[in-house]
C-alpha cells in the first residue's frame, strides 16, 4: 500500500511524504507514516484521536521536524523548518479554530503581514479589490470591506481559504473544516474545493465524517498509532474497509469494567433540548452502573451533561434524578442533588492551580466545614489525607501547589474534590486527557471501584478504547442527536464507529 | 437609506452622539459655554493632554497601557527648565524628550521583549521617573529662564495656542499612521488578535516596543509643553492621576482596553468630552473634588451605554 507512490509516474504529485518518523521523549508519535497527494486530488486524511494525523501534518508544514523519511513537494525534495517557509511554498493550513483578527477587515485578513504599498502608504484600494477578485472567484457574497466580526462562522472559515488562495496556495491543508458548519454551508465549501481541484490545487481533508469523505475525497489515506495502515480509492471502496483500517488493533486488558450488578434508576433524562447543541436526548443512569458517552469533539455531550449540571439552560425535556423532577437551576443546586462534574478542562474549570492540594479538595465542600465564615482547616486537612491515600496522590505534601503536579495526580485533586462530597452520580469529561498511560489505568480502575461501590458514574471520552474498556452501556452521539445504545456484547469499535457515521449520512440524505 | 447610514454611523461610534449630548447639555446650563472664545479655551486646555492621548492610543489599539506617562511629565518637565542654563533651551528640550524616547525603549522592551506584565513595567516606571524627579529638582519648583520657553508656550494663531497647532498636527500624523501603514494595520492586529497575527508574519514583538516608544515621546513632550505653558515646571506636575485622565479620554472615545479597536478620532472626542465636562463644572463654580467625582460616574455611564449598544450591534450582525 506505501508503494503507491512508486506505481505511478512520479510527476504527478504535488506531495509525497514517505516514511516519516518521528519521535517525542518516551513515544514514537509516527513511525512509516506518509501521504502522497496529486495535482487536483482531494485526499482525506483518517485515523482516529492520537493516530499521529496532526503530528504528520506539522512535520510537513515546518512545526515540527521529521526524525526520519523523505518529503518531496512538486517533484523536490523539501525540509521546511519553520511555518512560514511552508506557507511561501504555497503550502497553507487551515486550523480548525479559526486565525482570523475580529475587529479588521475581510480584506485585510487576508493581506495581513503583506498589504500591497505604495512607498509607506497602504493601498486599501487595490488590497480591497485584490481581495474582492479572490471572493468572487470563490462565488461567495462576503465583501472585501465587511468586519469579520459581523461574519457568520462559515464566512469566516471561507475568508480564510480565500487568504489562503491570495497567498497563492498550492497544497490546502483542511482540518476538520466542517465542524461549526450547517448543511448548506457544508456543500457550498465542497463546492469551492471542487473549483480549486480544477485548477489543480491539491487538498488534504482531515475529518472523523466518514459521509465527508466518501463525498469529497478522491483518495483516502489512513494512520493508525503513526503508521500508514490504508491506502483506498475512493470510488473503489466502502465505508467498513476504511473504518477496519483505521482500528484494527487489540484492545489492552488493563482496562477494568465495573462488574456489579445495576441497581435502581439515579438519573433519566427524557427529550432533553437545548437550541443549537442538541436535541431529543434520553437515557437513564442507575447505581452500580458506568455508562459510557462517546461522539466527535463538538457533537453536544459536554453540553448535554452542562446542562444536567444547571449551567446550561435546557428548551425543552425533563431530567429525573431517582425518580423524582429534578428542580436544578445552577451547579449549587446540582452538587446539593449530589451530582459531581469533572469537567474536560481539569486546569480552566477545575483547579487553582496556585493553591494546595489540600485547599482544592476543600474547596467543593467549603460551606458544609465553615462556621460563621471561617473554614475548619482541621476538616480540610482530613479530607486531604483521606483521599491522599485512598486515591494514591503522589504529592510531596498538603500544602504543594497542584500547579506543580503531574496531570494525572491533578485529575486525582479534582476526584477527590468531588469524592468527599459523596456524590451518587459522578460525570467525568474526558478524565484522562493528558494523563500518561499509568495514571490512566488507576483512574480507570478507580472509576469502576466507585460503581461497585454504588455510584453511577457517566463518562465522555473521545477515546474508543478507553470507553469500551470501562463502560457498561454506551451512548453514541453524533450532531447534537442521540444515534445509538450499546450493551454489552455490542460495544465494539465498528459498531461505535457505525453508530456515528451512519449519523452523518442519514443527516445529509 | 440615507437615515440608516447615519444610524448605523452613530452606533458604530457612540462616542459621537455622546460628544452632542454633553455640548447641549453644557449649553444649557450656562450660556458662557457655547461662545467662540470659551470653545477655543476649551480646545487649548486639553491639547496637551490631547497629544499625550496620541500616544496612549497607539499603546491601547495594541492591547496595552502605560501608567508610567503619570511621572515622565514632571521629569521632562523640570528638565526642559533646569537644564536650560548648562545647555540652552533646545538642548534642553532635546535632552527631555530624548528621556521620553528612552522610557518608552525600557517599557518597550521589557514588556514586549523580556515578556514582563505591563502593568507591572510601567508602573514601576512611573515609581522610577517619579523618584527621579524628586531627586533631581531637589522637591522645588523650577522655573524657566528661557522668556521663549513661556513665549512658546502661551503664544497663539487664530485663537489656537502653538501647541493646540501641534496637537492637530499630531491628529493627522497619527491618523495617517494607523489608518495608511503596516505599523498602524499591525497594531491592530497585534492587539486583536496578537497569535493571528504571529500566524501572518507580523513582528508582534517589534509592534508592541514601538507603540511604548511613541507613547514615551508624546507623554515626554507633554511635560515639555506643560512646562512651556505654565514656565515653570513643578514635581508634583502629572502626579497622582494624569495617566489616568489620558486613558480615560482615549478609552472613553470607544477605544477598547482590550485592543484591537480604536480610532484617533475616538480619542479626540473622547479628551473633549472630559474637557467640556471640566469646563462646565468650573463655568458653574462646581467644587473640583465634586467634578472629579462626576467626571467617574459619567465615565461609568457612558462606557455602560457603550456595552449595550456593541452588544445589540453584535446581535444584529449575527442575524446578518
Amino acid at each position: 500500500m506505501n508503494d503507491r507512490a512508486e506505481k505511478n509516474g512520479t510527476n504527478e504529485y504535488l506531495l509525497q511524504m514517505k516514511q516519516i518518523e518521528k519521535s517525542f521523549p518516551g513515544v514514537k508519535a509516527l513511525n512509516g507514516a506518509g501521504i502522497d497527494v496529486k495535482y487536483g486530488e482531494v485526499v482525506a486524511l483518517c485515523g482516529e484521536n492520537g493516530a499521529g494525523k496532526s503530528t504528520l501534518m506539522k512535520c510537513l508544514y515546518g512545526s515540527y521536524r521529521a526524525d526520519a523519511g523523505e518529503i518531496l513537494y512538486r517533484g523536490k525534495p523539501v525540509r521546511f523548518t519553520d511555518p512560514e517557509q511552508a506557507k511561501e511554498a504555497g503550502i497553507i493550513l487551515i486550523f480548525q479554530e479559526l486565525s482570523l483578527v475580529m475587529d479588521l477587515t475581510v480584506a485585510e485578513n487576508m493581506f495581513l503581514g503583506s498589504q500591497p504599498k505604495n512607498g509607506i502608504k497602504l493601498n486599501w484600494k487595490k488590497m480591497n479589490a485584490a481581495a474582492q477578485e479572490v471572493l468572487n472567484e470563490l462565488h461567495s457574497e462576503v465583501k472585501a470591506t465587511d468586519l469579520i466580526r459581523n461574519l457568520p462562522i462559515a464566512q469566516q472559515q471561507m475568508v480564510e481559504i480565500a487568504r489562503g488562495i491570495a497567498l497563492g496556495a498550492q497544497l490546502l491543508i483542511l482540518d476538520e473544516p466542517t465542524s461549526s458548519l450547517t448543511e448548506r454551508e457544508k456543500n457550498n465549501l465542497f463546492k469551492v474545493i471542487r473549483m480549486l481541484t480544477a485548477k489543480g490545487v491539491g487538498i488534504i481533508y482531515i475529518s472523523h465524517k466518514m459521509d465527508e469523505i466518501m463525498e469529497i475525497s478522491d483518495h483516502v489515506t489512513v494512520m493508525r498509532d503513526g503508521e500508514r495502515t490504508g491506502d483506498f480509492e475512493t470510488k473503489d471502496t466502502d465505508l467498513d474497509s476504511i473504518i477496519k483500517a483505521m482500528i484494527g488493533r487489540t484492545l489492552d486488558n488493563y482496562y477494568t469494567k465495573c462488574s456489579a450488578r445495576p441497581g435502581k434508576e439515579v438519573l433519566r433524562v427524557e427529550n432533553l433540548t437545548v437550541n443549537g447543541y442538541f436535541r431529543n436526548i434520553s437515557f437513564n443512569v442507575h447505581e452500580r452502573e458506568v455508562v459510557g458517552f462517546y461522539g466527535l469533539v463538538g457533537a453536544g455531550r459536554t453540553e448535554i451533561m452542562e446542562t444536567i449540571f444547571g449551567v446550561r439552560k435546557a428548551n425543552g425535556g425533563k431530567i429525573f434524578i431517582d425518580g423524582k423532577e429534578s428542580a436544578i437551576r445552577t451547579s449549587v443546586d446540582a452538587v446539593k442533588a449530589g451530582i459531581g462534574f469533572v469537567t474536560e478542562n481539569r486546569k480552566e474549570q477545575g483547579l487553582l492551580l496556585e493553591k494546595s492540594c489540600r485547599e482544592n479538595m476543600a474547596l467543593a465542600k467549603l460551606p458544609q466545614i465553615s462556621k460563621g465564615g471561617f473554614v475548619n482547616e482541621g476538616e480540610t486537612k482530613r479530607i486531604y489525607e483521606k483521599y491522599h491515600k485512598e486515591l494514591q496522590i503522589s504529592s510531596p505534601s498538603s500544602e504543594q501547589n497542584v500547579v506543580y503536579l503531574s496531570g494525572g495526580n491533578q485529575q486525582k485533586v479534582v476526584l477527590g474534590k468531588w469524592l468527599c462530597m459523596n456524590p451518587k452520580l459522578l460525570i467525568l469529561d474526558e478524565p484522562t486527557r493528558g494523563i500518561d498511560i499509568g495514571a490512566k489505568s488507576e483512574i480507570h480502575s478507580l472509576i469502576a471501584r466507585l460503581a461497585e461501590e454504588g455510584m453511577a458514574v457517566i463518562v465522555i471520552s473521545s477515546e474508543m478504547p478507553e470507553i469500551i474498556g470501562i463502560s457498561n452501556r454506551i451512548y453514541t452521539i453524533a450532531q447534537g442527536r442521540m444515534t445509538g445504545e450499546l450493551h454489552g456484547d455490542e460495544i465494539t469499535e465498528l459498531n461505535l464507529m457505525r453508530s456515528i457515521a451512519i449519523a452523518d449520512s442519514t443527516q445529509s440524505a | 437609506m440615507k437615515t440608516n447610514k447615519w444610524a448605523k454611523f452613530l452606533t458604530n461610534n457612540t462616542v459621537v452622539p455622546i460628544l452632542v449630548v454633553i455640548l447641549i447639555i453644557a449649553a444649557v446650563l450656562d450660556s458662557r459655554f457655547m461662545t467662540p472664545g470659551n470653545l477655543l479655551n476649551v480646545f487649548n486646555q486639553n491639547s496637551i493632554k490631547g497629544i499625550m492621548a496620541i500616544g496612549m492610543t497607539f499603546v491601547i489599539i495594541n492591547g496595552y497601557f502605560d501608567m508610567s506617562l503619570c511621572t515622565l511629565v514632571s521629569l521632562t518637565a523640570g528638565l526642559s527648565c533646569g537644564l536650560q542654563d548648562q545647555i540652552g533651551l533646545a538642548g534642553a528640550i532635546l535632552v527631555a524628550l530624548l528621556v521620553g524616547l528612552l522610557v518608552g525603549v525600557i517599557n518597550g522592551f521589557l514588556i514586549a521583549y523580556a515578556g514582563i506584565n505591563a502593568f507591572v513595567v510601567t508602573l514601576s516606571l512611573m515609581l522610577g521617573c517619579r523618584g527621579l524627579t524628586y531627586i533631581y529638582s531637589d522637591e522645588q519648583s523650577i522655573v524657566s529662564p528661557s522668556m521663549a520657553f513661556a513665549e512658546f508656550g502661551s503664544g497663539k494663531i487664530l485663537g489656537l495656542t502653538y501647541t493646540s497647532w501641534l496637537f492637530i498636527i499630531g491628529l493627522f500624523i497619527a491618523w495617517f499612521v494607523l489608518k495608511y501603514t503596516a505599523h498602524g494595520r499591525n497594531t491592530y492586529a497585534a492587539g486583536g488578535n496578537a497569535s493571528a497575527a504571529e500566524n501572518a508574519g507580523i513582528k508582534v514583538k517589534r509592534t508592541i516596543f514601538i507603540n511604548f516608544v511613541i507613547c514615551g515621546v508624546l507623554s515626554g513632550l507633554g511635560g515639555v509643553l506643560y512646562a512651556a505653558q505654565n514656565g515653570a515646571s513643578t514635581p508634583a506636575l502629572g502626579w497622582p492621576d494624569m495617566h489616568m485622565l489620558v486613558i480615560a479620554g482615549v478609552v472613553l472615545g470607544g477605544t477598547k482596553l482590550s485592543g484591537g479597536v480604536g480610532t484617533i478620532w475616538y480619542s479626540l472626542a473622547g479628551v473633549m468630552v472630559l474637557g467640556i465636562i471640566a469646563n462646565i463644572m468650573s463655568l458653574k463654580r462646581v467644587q473640583s473634588w465634586v467634578s472629579t467625582m462626576l467626571t467617574g460616574l459619567i465615565m461609568i455611564g457612558v462606557l455602560y451605554i457603550d456595552k449595550i449598544l456593541t452588544e445589540k450591534r453584535q446581535k444584529e450582525g449575527l442575524k446578518n
